[in-house]
């Protein structure tokens, strides 16, 4: 009996050790952030900016790979997929709790847990300068007394832009009047309503800041909990008394069943990289405003997102 | 005197060195199908960051002309445009390689390639906002119009029977017709397969039609040919002339200004540009019959036209903020990145770093040409290499260059069907151009169709209201009227 005891405490020992051998052994190759959207985007550039110098934290290089299609679910079913051991990590957006509420993807939003949120991205409603209405209120009327007249391009159904336009035309209550144009993007909906062939646009505010300061557009208002840096002017559609509050979030995923240990070391690390004064540095120059939540906070970030789409996405029509 | 001061400050010796080690890589990266034009520069983005402003913004142009120009040499060595936008190249280029006469069709893509560059860089400078306001004047029923009317081009290429070619090109609809309605987003014809989400992809597609289906025609001529020794044949014949060149001057103009327009316009590139031209070179030619047997008129055209988008998609990107295509897209998240914001102000507030992009495109254009021609003899060697050995390189390169598009084994699959695809087409004598521009155009004109109703609230009418589109229209029954009726009757009588 004692020796039994002896040894089942020194195998617990061992595989005690062996535990922590493992995790101090993580990670022995380059770790791959899977970005799902197409290379060259903005959520791509986004994911970029935190591999420069990403060796100095993590101990080894952190490698970028773009699977695109099927508005973001390709990449998340291949990380889903993928073996659990920490190497392949998620870098995504709104979309990932949305597009299973939309079609038939290969995984299920509550597989994924966070690691690091890197930014929230309020969008908003913008027109040509010389529409005849200058906020929210104004907008409705006209919509109303206009049916039919009043268009709004996004870059694309089921995008987080589409989500984003449709939550503030749905709180303003004008849904059966409007119409919403898909773009392949969204540069050709900024040329749609400068030409005036589309009234509106729903945007993220860089793609089209510069024609802001021209004077060629105007910001009706932002869909989002806070006003823009960059418009202090402008209100959001919930101080124009319409609540539409979905923002797009950007950040680091990974599957729920990658060991403790791993999935903290990467909590740990991200949040270094994430405020060090290099990466803090390219942001700016990106212009993404820069919101951290740690892992737990982000998870819950990821669940709240789940349950807003599922009602919106219903009452959009997209629901499958 | 102080612009042209500020113009040549830009002409440092650092700044030449990025652009043409731009260059050289967009040359590559062009020619190597499944890496396209817009791939090239994402790859090089992250490097870019790196860099200061200037040097990036020179590396970057300087492989965006070296992509666009990369295709074609693909296209015409083995048939497989390296970039969507070099289809239209091979259809003529790929029948002069296998007439022997690869080196010309080479130099003629480069000559063309780079006047149609220099031609877009100075409508560039000295139209830019002419040009930005005019673009914007384009709306969905618009682009329609320049769909259908660059879709007539399939009348052109149904070679001798037009009812194959309409058979082929809606086979080609068809296949477009996959993935997620752009309107209502739901799924067409996926059949639950989730990678068809997006459609097939294209260059999945063209690698598969064109290449696969030529690799496994060619296997068919049986192993004594396929093991010819390698020809050491004297190549110094087989270049362009100068006169050749010459001959080609208005051809060459005029497909440049068409690229340059095509690309003003957001949404619409390369392909569209060089399909547009080839259709107008050979409506305009005195013997358009030829078109597709393997002559430079086809050549120069859709090289001039697909390097002309260049100077044009930076158009609406300088003057409005709005990228013209895809690469233009990447390329203003790359300006914003090293803190340049691209749009209407760029001109008041960042005169010289409009003059640095003016630069760089001009010496790009220079730089793919000298670039080019040192590694043209080269390239013409490929050619004579021993296809058992060169055959399957090339089927190796279509599958790593399908793979490398979405990073996804799924896409090399449907290129195997699409190859399987063109070699029954192919044996069964149905033409191949049609497929591929109606798999290309179609979507877009769809896309644009339905946009234009749902704007004008189901007004068929809108089409003929607005005056741009209706000219469009008109020139597309003109264009239809030649290339069905006229050029057949010609040849009926010849």
């Amino acid at each position: 009996m004692k020796m039994m005891k002896k040894v089942s405490f020194a195998l617990t020992c061992a595989l005690a050790l062996g535990a922590s051998a493992f995790a101090a052994d993580y990670p022995r190759k380059p770790i791959t952030m899977v970005v799902p959207y197409a290379a060259g985007g903005g959520t791509h550039l986004a994911a970029e900016i935190l591999t420069p110098g990403a060796e100095k934290f993590l101990g080894q290089p952190l490698e970028i790979v773009c699977k695109p299609g099927a508005g973001g679910a390709i990449g998340a079913t291949y990380v889903a997929k993928a073996p659990k051991d920490g190497y392949t990590i998620l870098y995504s957006t709104l979309s990932l709790p949305t597009a299973p509420l939309i079609g038939k993807v290969g995984y299920k939003t509550e597989e994924f847990v966070g690691i690091a949120q890197c930014s929230d991205v309020a969008s908003v409603l913008a027109v040509r300068a010389d529409a005849p209405f200058n906020n929210a209120k104004e907008l409705v009327e006209w919509a109303k007394a206009n049916p039919g007249k009043f268009s709004w391009s996004h870059p694309g159904v089921g995008s987080s832009l589409h989500i984003q336009g449709a939550n503030a035309i749905y709180q303003m209550g004008i849904a059966s009047v409007t119409k919403d144009i898909p773009a392949k993007g969204t540069a050709p909906g900024i040329a749609n309503v400068l030409g005036g062939h589309v009234t509106a646009i729903s945007s993220f505010f860089p793609a089209l800041s510069e024609n802001v300061k021209a004077g060629q557009m105007k910001v009706i208002g932002v869909v989002g909990n806070k006003r823009l840096e960059e418009l202090p002017d402008v209100p959001t559609f919930e101080e124009q008394g319409y609540p539409a509050l979905i923002t797009s979030w950007r950040g680091v995923f990974c599957h729920k069943d990658v060991p403790m240990e791993i999935r903290k070391f990467l909590e740990e690390k991200f949040a270094e990289i994430i405020a060090s004064p290099e990466y803090q540095e390219r942001a700016k120059k990106l212009g993404e405003p820069q919101v951290y939540a740690n892992s737990e906070e982000f998870t819950k970030v990821l669940m709240k997102g789940h349950e807003d789409m599922t009602e919106l996405v219903k009452a959009i029509g997209l629901a499958k | 005197m102080e612009a042209l001061q500020a113009v040549l400050s830009n002409i440092t010796f650092q700044n030449v060195l990025f652009l043409v080690g731009g260059a050289f890589a967009g040359i590559i990266g062009g020619a190597l199908p499944g890496i396209s034009p817009s791939m090239t520069i994402a790859l090089l983005l992250p490097m870019s960051l790196y860099l200061p402003p200037s040097y990036a913004i020179m590396t970057l142009i300087g492989a965006y002309q070296g992509a666009m120009y990369g295709g074609s040499i693909s296209a015409i060595l083995i048939n497989t445009p390296g970039t969507a936008s070099a289809a239209a190249t091979a259809f003529d280029g790929y029948q002069m390689a296998n007439n022997g006469k690869a080196g010309k069709a080479l130099g003629m893509a480069l000559t063309a390639s780079c006047t149609g560059g220099l031609i877009s860089s100075v409508i560039l400078i000295l139209l830019a906002k002419t040009l930005a306001n005019l673009s914007i004047q384009f709306g969905p029923a618009e682009y329609f119009g320049i769909m259908v009317l660059a879709l007539t081009l399939i009348a052109g290429v149904c070679g001798d029977s037009m009812l194959k070619g309409l058979v082929a090109a809606a086979l080609g609809l068809l296949a477009a017709t996959v993935g997620q309605d752009p309107v209502s987003g739901t799924d067409r014809l996926t059949f639950g397969i989730f990678d068809l989400f997006d459609g097939f992809t294209m260059l999945s597609v063209f690698i598969g039609v064109f290449a696969l289906s030529e690799l496994m025609m060619q296997l068919r001529a049986g192993g004594k040919v396929l093991n010819e020794p390698t020809q050491l044949l004297n190549v110094s014949s087989d270049r362009i002339t100068f006169r050749e060149y010459w001959s080609q001057k208005w051809n060459i103009l005029i497909s440049g200004i068409i690229g340059t327009f095509v690309g003003v316009l957001p949404g619409v590139g390369g392909s569209t540009a060089s399909f547009l031209a080839y259709a107008e070179a050979k409506r305009r030619s005195k013997y358009p019959e030829k078109f597709g047997t393997g002559i430079i008129d086809g050549v120069a055209a859709a090289e001039s036209a697909n390097n002309g988008v260049c100077g044009g998609a930076l158009v609406p990107m300088l003057a409005l903020g709005i990228p013209g295509d895809v690469v233009t897209a990447i390329l203003v998240g790359a300006f914003i990145a090293h803190g340049l914001k691209p749009g209407p102000l760029l001109f008041s507030q960042h005169i010289n770093d409009v003059y640095m992009i003016y630069v760089s495109l001009i010496l790009s254009c220079v730089a793919v040409l000298i670039l080019g021609m040192i590694f043209l003899p080269l390239f013409v060697r490929i050619v004579k290499i021993r296809k058992s050995i060169l055959f399957p390189c090339v089927f190796i390169l279509c599958i790593v260059g399908t793979y490398s598009v979405r990073s996804n084994l799924f896409d090399c699959f449907m290129m195997f069907a699409f190859g399987l695809l063109g070699y029954v087409l192919r044996c069964y004598k149905f033409q191949l151009a049609p497929f591929i521009i109606a798999f290309v155009l179609g979507p877009e004109a769809e896309l644009n169709f339905r946009l234009a109703l749902r704007i004008s609230g189901n007004n068929y009418m809108t089409f003929l209201e607005k005056p741009i589109c209706a000219t469009l229209l008109a020139l597309t029954l003109v264009s239809v009227y030649f290339f069905a009726f006229r050029s057949r009757k010609q040849k009926k009588s010849a």
